[in-house]
């Protein structure tokens, strides 16, 4: 801050006071765009499902107060609620360990020196960059079909077909499968954690005699952790609010097998119209994710290691 | 002091012009200006196809009255109806609306459309071409909400020439529900490994013909609760089905359960099945064009002894929005799409058959093969025909979800009995009518 400067020369108080107050006035001057958008887009439409999550509203006509009646009626009278939650936390207890397992894995593939790993680094990347899109999920569509990829590679080796988005069987599973592969950008932030481990560490222990095994357990893990802290924190909040796979690929079935959270609380709002119901699902949704971050964040002194606090 | 409101002051300025700018383009102001132009939005929701045609004629009328520019808003069918309800929220719906005869009554009972009977008075909207039949399902209360601009009829999908290969006589208006049991059967054994019979179709379009057949409906008058009151029905409409699929008269439902609503799909397009149940009539163009190959459209079963379950469905309405300003203008340009031949050689019926006579009449004489069978079928159909039940109550889009995910699919599945899905049915459907 050049102000700081003038500031200086100003020796009596309230010359120094009125120059700050210039100096905060420009710094909100500069935010005022990202504030007023945060204020009139975040905070503002958050207040308003608040009061509409107490109503009954179909958009057409005016909200009428009902009180507690939407959160009551989820709990004890919405089996598609529960089929919801429950199709939820199979996804994410399901496909957040493995994504995370399978991003530590190809990045440290990629934590050496070989020629060119600079371009399969973004080759690996390139599915997630299309993550959440259309196009992606129309493809996988394709995939799993019943005449798609897979099951013609399946009849090569004899198996029959399966109709994997469509069977109720299956389908949760294609669609873990599809989160699961676009692991980039966990893999990304962990190997910017890796190449961030000191490499004499890895040369005192090869001196001591640990097998790589070992070492990976003992230094890679505790020295990673706070990045898998971060990722696991992103992906399980990513993962309840996960809705394009499941909207685009299966619609929510067959027979409502893959209604993850988010596309039933879309189905209530824009397919039904019943929005307050929908903005208690929502409040619901984000009592969900704060509870399950606080639960990690609660355990993270047990097996999140920083360095700067001298490694417990 | 005073250097710093000016900053704050400035901040606001600013900020009040970038929500002003953003926000201006919606209203366009038309006070009867000497220049007299008027402006119309429009919406509606189609295929590609459908949107080249009405674009088309969108600009035919725009040629002929100079003053009018229509800006159109169109969509696929998903979408269409959050669309449609975000803009009735914000008070601008768009002043000519396409609008379903499952959500008539909703936004008419709203308040949200006009009343078109001046209109047609006036004579800006002419319907003196057009019969009562056609003109019904728009009217509640007695007030025109809705313009029909397309008629259709419930349909099965027949491929005659696969009946012909399996050495079979083709179905004839009048067959039952048995009938096509033993002929559905026969084609599957008939015919090649993983081709079958029928595509069969346990879905509410299908249970609601069944409830007709035998005089019944699915909804009470009031809307408040189910029509039928015995749960045997349903249980004999799902048993169909599920004697079809045990007896592998019916394709499994790995088979067609991938193409969900895309009739280009359906696997009567790759000829594994030679039936297709519950389409409707103006669906023919689509299918076929998707087999490449001739296909038939044929009545839906009917029941011995039974009522006539046929009614000629207005498939697609207009409606003038109530908000709008332009009304008598809307009302023209319907006036001008159902009338109009030259619009409606456009048009070519893709949206179902035109209600206009002389529109009919002109179009069945220079109609391609698929537009002729819709031409003939909705003839065929309306002979079988009786009155169109009322639109359905608010609350019917969830019945249909639940019919869908807990009665017609687990019954593909084979994971409830009849009995199972109809009690469940019965009980979830009736707290959902009572709540609206």
């Amino acid at each position: 801050m050049p102000e700081q400067a003038d500031v200086a020369k100003y020796n009596s108080k309230s010359d120094k006071l009125h120059k700050q107050w210039k100096v905060d006035l420009i710094g909100f001057a500069f935010i005022a765009p990202w504030l007023i958008g945060f204020l009139g887009f975040i905070i503002g439409p958050m207040i308003a499902s608040l009061y509409f999550s107490f109503t009954n509203y179909d958009l057409l006509s005016s909200p009428t107060w009902i009180g507690l009646d939407n959160y009551i009626n989820m709990f004890t009278n919405d089996s598609r609620f529960w089929q919801a939650i429950k199709v939820t936390f199979i996804f994410v207890f399901g496909s957040v360990p493995l994504k995370l397992a399978f991003a530590l894995f190809v990045a440290m593939l990629f934590n050496t020196k070989r020629r060119g790993v600079g371009l399969y680094r973004t080759l690996y990347y390139v599915p997630s960059i299309l993550g959440g899109s259309v196009a992606i999920a129309v493809v996988w569509k394709q995939l799993f079909g019943r005449d798609g990829a897979i099951n013609d590679i399946l009849s090569l080796f004899g198996i029959p077909s399966v109709s994997w988005v469509t069977s109720p069987d299956f389908a949760l599973s294609t669609l873990i499968i599809l989160v699961v592969w676009q692991f980039g950008s966990p893999m990304l932030i962990f190997l910017a954690g890796l190449k961030a481990i000191p490499a004499e560490l890895y040369e005192a222990a090869a001196v001591d005699g640990a097998s790589p095994l070992h070492q990976f357990i003992k230094i890679t893990i505790p020295m990673l952790s706070p990045v898998i802290f971060f990722n696991l924190v992103m992906q399980t909040i990513q993962g309840f609010m996960a809705f394009t796979q499941s909207f685009l690929i299966t619609e929510g079935g067959p027979m409502d097998r893959t209604l993850f959270y988010a596309v039933y609380l879309y189905e209530k709002a824009f397919a039904h119209f019943d929005m307050g119901y929908a903005s208690a699902l929502a409040w619901i949704l984000l009592l969900i994710c704060g509870i399950f971050t606080a639960f990690i964040f609660r355990t993270a002194k047990s097996w999140v290691y920083y360095e700067s606090e001298g490694g417990k | 002091m005073t250097k710093k409101w000016h900053y704050l002051f400035f901040v606001f300025v600013m900020t009040g012009l970038l929500v002003a700018c953003s926000s201006s383009d919606s209203a366009s102001e038309t006070d009867g200006d000497s220049s007299n132009k008027v402006e119309l939005r429009m919406l509606w929701w189609g295929s590609q196809d459908r949107h080249d045609r009405t674009l088309e004629v969108i600009d035919l009328y725009m040629e002929e009255n100079p003053h009018v520019t229509i800006s159109a808003e169109f969509t696929g069918w998903d979408g269409y109806w959050e669309k449609m309800a975000t803009q009735a929220a914000g008070g601008n719906l768009p002043d000519i609306v396409q609008m379903d005869y499952k959500y008539l009554a909703e936004y008419a009972g709203k308040g949200l459309l006009a009343d078109l009977n001046p209109y047609v008075e006036s004579d800006a909207l002419d319907l003196s071409d057009v019969e009562d039949t056609y003109i019904d399902g728009g009217i509640i209360d007695d007030k025109l909400y809705a313009v029909n601009i397309g008629a259709n009829a419930h349909a099965i999908v027949v491929d005659n020439a696969m009946f012909e290969e399996a050495g079979i006589d083709p179905l004839e208006p009048g067959y039952t529900w048995e009938e096509l049991k033993e002929k559905a059967k026969e084609l599957s054994d008939n015919l090649g490994d993983n081709v079958y019979g029928v595509h069969p179709g346990a879905g509410v379009m299908g249970f609601k013909h069944y409830l007709r057949q035998h005089d019944q409906w699915l909804y009470s008058e009031d809307g408040t609760e189910l029509g039928y009151d015995d749960d045997q029905l349903l249980v004999d409409y799902l048993q169909i089905t599920v004697d079809m699929l045990k007896s592998g008269a019916a394709a499994p439902p790995d088979v067609f359960m991938t193409a969900g609503t895309n009739v280009e799909q359906f696997p009567i397009v790759n000829e594994e099945t030679a039936i297709v149940m519950d389409i409707h009539s103006n669906q023919i163009t689509a299918i076929e064009s998707g087999a490449g190959r001739p296909l038939d459209l044929m009545l839906q079963p009917s029941l011995e002894g039974g009522e006539l379950g046929h009614y000629i469905k207005p498939g697609q309405f207009f409606s003038v929005a109530e908000s709008s300003e332009q009304q008598e203008e809307a009302a023209k340009f319907i006036s001008f799409f159902t009338n109009n031949i030259e619009a409606n050689e456009i048009l070519n019926a893709e949206r179902g058959v035109p209600i206009a006579g002389a529109v009919r009449e002109h179009l069945k004489e220079n109609a391609s093969d698929a537009g002729r069978k819709m031409f003939e079928y909705v003839e065929l159909a309306q002979e079988h025909s009786r009155e169109i039940d009322p639109p359905d109550p608010q609350g019917s889009t969830e019945i249909e979800s639940l019919f869908a995910n807990e009665v017609q699919d687990p019954i593909y599945y084979g994971e409830v009995t009849p009995e199972e899905a109809a009690e469940n049915f019965r009980k979830k459907a009736s707290e959902i009518l009572a709540k609206d």
